[in-house]
């Protein structure tokens, strides 16, 4: 688990933000958490409350959106998504593709042909959507 | 265009890192993973809080070297090198993908590097040694995109088919100014001349030879016997001559 780490990540960037634009306050911020990552969302958010107090993203309201992994094979063109990792993959495959996505590579195949080449299209980790900011 | 999250935090956890050395060669098989792990083994046991990093994605193998199979990291806010001996940290991916193949592409790889490096909690180090994968891909690029100011340890054999190849990565360190802390001659069986001679083309340090030494393969994995053997000692003597950690 690292959401404690994502966290603190996500409070440097936004706040590196806000000083950039010359804000005085962060109001919200807009995070898309793709489902391959199989983040902890409760932890994360505990994690980013704790740690926005005393930052410019003090009082800023966090909004989280989820998203499933969705793939393409470059195979065969297979365009597939998957909702439950835990049907197909084992507690120490999830964790490995938790802390690395790409190791997605390693644990799973194209259902069609068996392929590792696919892109992963959407879901894949979690993103900073966007910041709304006080000027 | 929203920031990276990831590049924050692996800023913030590179920071704690006095000297970063990255073994690079441009070629494959030339003896990176040898040079930077026995490296890594030689500074720890002189005391340096030392990290070694194993970033070829497709074929990690420094953990062959320093004999560890099973391996777990320790989570906390992220994840704590491995332990390996006395002032020895160590990542690599080989824990998370133990012997299956890693197929990735460029992209792939540059998404995983930039990951990884953001969730290792480094402790304060003296030196981060940085076994570094073949070729002039994403991994290098990025590498030297991302990571504050490494010196790039180059390693060559006395072949002219691995002198044209490391060449090519002299020129383009130049040219970007990187810094290189010197080039080392490695599996030397008497003459080392075509690397003295690249050294001198560039005008950068020839550090010394390394010489084949037949006894390594049966020492892998033991550390206190990589430790006696002369691939050591050779690496020893560059370490006392030219490797001045801040
Ligand atoms: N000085 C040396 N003497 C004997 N064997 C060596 C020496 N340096 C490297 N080797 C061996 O050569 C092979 C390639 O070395 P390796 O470190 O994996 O190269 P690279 O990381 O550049 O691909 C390995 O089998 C390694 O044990
Ligand atoms: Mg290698
Ligand atoms: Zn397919």
């Amino acid at each position: 688990m690292h959401e404690w780490a994502l966290a603190e990540s996500i409070i440097m960037a936004v706040v590196d933000l806000a000083k950039r634009e010359n804000a005085k306050e962060i109001l919200e911020v807009e995070l898309l958490v793709g489902e391959l990552q199989t983040l902890n969302i409760e932890v994360l958010e505990f994690a980013l409350n704790e740690l926005k107090r005393g930052t410019m993203a003090e009082n800023a309201k966090i909004k989280f959106s989820k998203q499933f992994p969705r793939f393409k094979c470059i195979a065969c063109g297979n365009v597939w998504e998957i909702r439950n990792l835990e049907n197909i993959l084992s507690r120490d495959e999830i964790e490995s593709i938790h802390f690395i996505p790409e190791l997605s590579h390693v644990f799973i195949k194209c259902p069609r042909c068996g392929s590792n080449d696919f892109q992963v299209t959407e879901g894949r980790g979690i993103i900073l959507k966007g910041v709304v900011l006080k000027k | 265009m929203m920031p990276d999250i990831r590049l924050y935090r692996l800023k913030k956890t590179m920071d704690k890192v006095k000297n970063i050395i990255s073994v690079a060669s441009g070629k494959g098989g030339v003896g990176k993973t040898t040079i930077s792990t026995v490296l890594s083994l030689i500074l720890s046991e002189r005391g340096y809080i030392t990290g070694l990093l194993d970033l070829d994605f497709h074929g990690p193998s420094c953990h062959t070297i320093l004999g560890i199979d099973k391996m777990e990291y320790e989570e906390e806010k992220g994840i704590n090198p491995y332990k390996a001996a006395e002032n020895l940290y160590f990542a690599s991916i080989y824990p998370f993908v133990k012997n299956g193949y890693v197929p990735l592409r460029g992209m792939e790889l540059s998404n995983a590097l930039i990951e990884f490096l953001s969730i290792l909690n480094w402790k304060e180090l003296d030196c981060l040694i940085i076994d570094m994968p073949p070729g002039m891909g994403d991994v290098l690029l990025d590498f030297i995109r991302l990571v504050p100011s490494p010196k790039f340890l180059i390693v060559a054999t006395n072949s002219a088919l691995v002198i044209q190849t490391v060449r090519r990565l002299i020129k383009f360190m130049i040219e970007g100014n990187f810094n290189i802390l010197g080039i080392v001659a490695n599996m030397i069986r008497n003459d080392d001349a075509l690397v003295r001679e690249l050294a001198k083309e560039f005008s950068i340090k020839f550090l010394g030879s390394v010489p084949f030494d037949q006894y390594f393969e049966k020492v892998l994995g033991n550390m206190q016997e990589i430790l006696r053997t002369n691939l050591a000692a050779a690496l020893s003597d560059i370490v006392e001559q030219y490797i001045k950690l801040k």
